[in-house]
């Protein structure tokens, strides 16, 4: 098996192997459609990563697989698509939502009754309770907001819990194409024309910003259910009895011990949050407030919980006093040269990264496998080695890293550059450590 | 004079509206204007002007339309069509057998979500010409999604003995809203099952609309529609039909300033219609957008009661 010659190469040479999983995995035939592509997320993992890892058989008997960071579920997707249970955890109820929805192997003709049944019942419908979006007039045409609004009263009056779920990702999906939002960028800015773009450029910003002013969303909800309609068919073809996830804590460092196995998982696949770079909160903000997850008001509150944050709270002011590895206490001594409060939000990063880190340690089968991926990144002009951070993090606790994998991916490139201090993370680290027996 | 006009509007509701469009809505309606680019009277008599202009079709119309559509258009080209394959036969037996033949190996199917009005008519179009359910489908029940090199997503026919697919309408406006549903997919349809047909047609067809329709991402010459509106059909422009011989006082210019002003308190973007459709038309089971929303707008900010209805209740 390729993981095997994989691991001879690691053991002789220590140093990491050079892969690119696309190409790796180019037998991925229909694996990156499925339902993978259902809504957008930030910082998405490469499901061929997933895929990869997870038809391995690194781990024999019971089959779970554990994600606690699972995002938008790659790795819960693949896992169950390949027959296992996945496990997982994520702060963000977006991410929840979206995971047990690509996870569920819906009856398709429910599902095309039901989109009948809630379109035209939106198009009837004249009112609807209005729904508190941050930044709503700079984002729709009033027009649109209220026809958004409309559609989802619709959705949530429809009675089943488990196909309302389908809708509700379908329907922020829509929210967020019929939005002034720039579709490119993860967190929500304006769509603009710029000086700097090429000509053809400008003209397709404009020709998306005219669709937009004049966009009917319940035809472009309509276009998505279809769309997603045919994602779930194909994913069923797979495996047509492919189990929906289960929902084991909102938090990586604390995992509940009464939904994973007493013997521990046999293998953990995750992609933490990036160092100080990455925008999860604000990137789905507009998702949140729509489906009520979380309101404008509490974004903020709700951000001081994800490991990882853009901002460091004043009430969450518990900063532990706790000693990092000395290369990384001298990294924050130059950072906050330039910047006190990246120095401060790196070093608590860090240091729940590790709580993260032993909690699924923990939660870790003896003899079975950790797989992290992780890139680097940039904090005020120093390179932040959360890779090395995270090795030696393991080592600690007992673990031995068997492989270590790197990947030149620019997929994940979800980054913006206006934040200066926060750079472009180029490669990506896959690092496989074995727990003790 | 505008007696006048309310005596022409009471007429054209008992004979050409089918009675669906009672008075107190028109009243209602006319209420909206309250003098806000002109005097309020003279509003009010512009109102009533455009909506004697307004194209309106009643229940029966309609179900008529729908069985000259299927006649003209599908049955009878096609009976000729076999005719001619067959030697000219005068067998009509032997024609009718070929022609259930072909129909039963035809689908028709609706263009756009389910709430728009091609769907509902689609289902009157069934009734009226007595064509069994078997022969209608929707995008996704016709057709399978496929994926090839983890890329692309395609569509093949899930039925094989499927010969053709007919797309319906009731009517094609900017073109924008058939080009968004099926120019993704036809291609590979059509890429997939290359002996397949694939038609449309629609009871109203905007000259830009069946430019669109005809392209060859979409039907490539084989769309049609039942009536064509050139562009004079566009009610404010200077070549507007709707217009022509309109009494001394009448002015254009202020008209469109009135269908304007209040048009964009509803619909900022899009005052004279979706995509500036301009078009004076509307049927019983709905109104286009495509028509000025000062006509059809039930809105939720501005009040305003609204004298033709869209995604009425199926009759
Ligand atoms: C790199 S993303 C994971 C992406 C995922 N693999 C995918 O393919 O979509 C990291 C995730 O960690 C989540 N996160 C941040 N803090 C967390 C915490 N304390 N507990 C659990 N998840 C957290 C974020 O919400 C985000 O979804």
């Amino acid at each position: 098996m390729l993981i095997e010659e994989f691991k001879r190469i690691y053991s002789r040479d220590r140093v990491p192997v050079q892969v690119d999983f696309r190409k790796l995995v180019s037998w991925l035939k229909v694996g990156d459609q499925l339902t993978h592509q259902i809504h957008p997320y930030p910082a998405k993992l490469l499901p061929h990563i997933a895929h990869f890892f997870v038809h391995c058989n690194m781990h024999g008997g019971e089959k779970y697989v554990l994600d606690p960071f699972c995002g938008s579920g790659t790795v819960a997707l693949e896992a169950s698509l390949a027959g296992h249970n996945a496990l997982v955890a994520d702060a963000n109820p977006l991410a929840i939502l979206l995971t047990r929805v690509k996870t569920t192997p819906y009856n398709l003709e429910q599902l095309r009754e039901a989109t009948k049944r809630i379109v035209e019942r939106a198009a009837r419908l004249r009112t609807a309770p209005e729904i508190l979006v941050v930044n709503s007039e700079k984002w729709y045409a009033q027009d649109v907001k209220r026809r958004l609004e409309i559609l989802l009263r619709s959705i949530k009056e429809y009675d089943d819990a488990e196909i309302k779920e389908f809708f509700l990702v379908c329907f922020s999906a829509t929210a967020r194409k019929v939005s002034r939002i720039d579709p490119a960028i993860a967190v929500p800015v304006m769509l603009r024309t710029k000086d700097a773009f090429s000509e053809q450029q400008n003209l397709r910003i404009l020709e998306r910003l005219a669709w937009v002013e004049a966009a009917r969303p319940l035809d472009e909800f309509f276009r998505i259910c279809h769309a997603n309609i045919s994602r779930v068919e194909a994913a069923n073809k797979v495996n047509p009895g492919r189990k929906v996830v289960n929902v084991v804590s909102n938090d990586a460092r604390s995992l509940s011990s009464d939904k994973i196995p007493p013997a521990g998982v046999p293998l953990v696949i995750t992609s933490p949050p990036y160092g100080t770079a990455q925008k999860y909160v604000r990137s789905s903000s507009l998702s949140l407030n729509w489906l009520e997850l979380v309101p404008p008001h509490r974004l903020a509150e709700f951000e001081g919980h994800s490991i990882g944050r853009e901002h460091s709270p004043a009430y969450r002011n518990e900063i532990s006093a706790q000693a990092l590895p000395s290369a990384y206490e001298s990294l924050l001594v130059e950072v906050s040269r330039t910047n006190i409060l990246r120095a401060h939000i790196t070093r608590q990063y860090l240091l729940e990264l590790k709580v993260a880190l032993k909690e699924m340690h923990s939660k870790c089968a003896p003899g079975g496998r950790i797989v992290i991926v992780i890139g680097n990144n940039e904090v005020c002009g120093h390179t932040l080695f959360t890779n090395e951070y995270i090795s030696q993090a393991m080592e600690d606790l007992g673990c031995q890293d068997e492989l270590v994998l790197v990947d030149q991916i620019k997929s994940r490139g979800l980054l913006t550059k206006r934040n200066k201090t926060a750079s472009v993370i180029a490669k990506e680290f896959i690092m496989v450590f074995k727990k003790a027996k | 004079m505008r007696t006048d006009l309310e005596s022409a509007i009471q007429t054209l509701r008992r004979h050409a509206w089918d009675d669906e469009i009672q008075w107190p809505q028109v009243e209602r309606w006319l209420n909206n204007f309250q003098g806000e680019v002109v005097d309020r009277e003279d509003e009010q008599l512009y109102a009533l002007y455009a909506l004697t202009r307004f194209m309106y079709f009643g229940r029966s119309l309609v179900r008529e339309m729908l069985r000259s559509l299927y006649r003209d258009h599908f049955e009878a080209p096609m009976k000729q069509r076999l005719r001619r394959a067959n030697n000219n036969t005068r067998d009509v037996q032997l024609l009718e057998n070929l022609y259930q033949n072909e129909l039963h190996t035809t689908r028709f199917l609706g263009v756009g979500n389910p709430a728009e009005s091609g769907a509902h008519l689609l289902y009157y179009f069934r009734q009226e010409n007595h064509l069994p359910k078997n022969l209608f489908a929707d995008l996704s029940s016709a057709f399978e999604p496929q994926a090839r090199n983890g890329q692309t997503v395609g569509f093949v026919p899930r039925d094989k003995k499927v010969k053709r697919y007919v797309f319906f309408d009731d009517l094609v406006g900017s073109g924008t809203q058939v080009s968004q549903y099926l120019s993704g997919c036809l291609p590979s349809i059509r890429a997939e099952a290359p002996n397949v047909e694939l038609a449309y047609m629609c009871l109203f067809g905007t000259k830009k609309g069946m430019e669109r329709a005809n392209e060859a991402d979409l039907f490539d010459g084989r769309a049609q529609c039942l009536f064509f509106l050139d562009d004079s059909y566009k009610a404010f422009e200077k070549s507007s039909r709707y217009f022509q011989s309109s009494p001394t006082w009448f002015s254009l210019d202020i008209m469109r300033r009135i269908a304007e002003h209040y048009g964009a308190k509803l619909w900022a973007n899009d005052p004279l219609g979706y995509r500036d459709g301009q078009l004076l038309l509307s049927f019983s089971h709905n109104t286009p957008d495509n028509a000025p929303p000062i006509f059809w707008d039930e809105n939720f900010y501005v009040q305003w009661a609204p004298v033709f209805l869209r995604y009425s209740k199926i009759y």
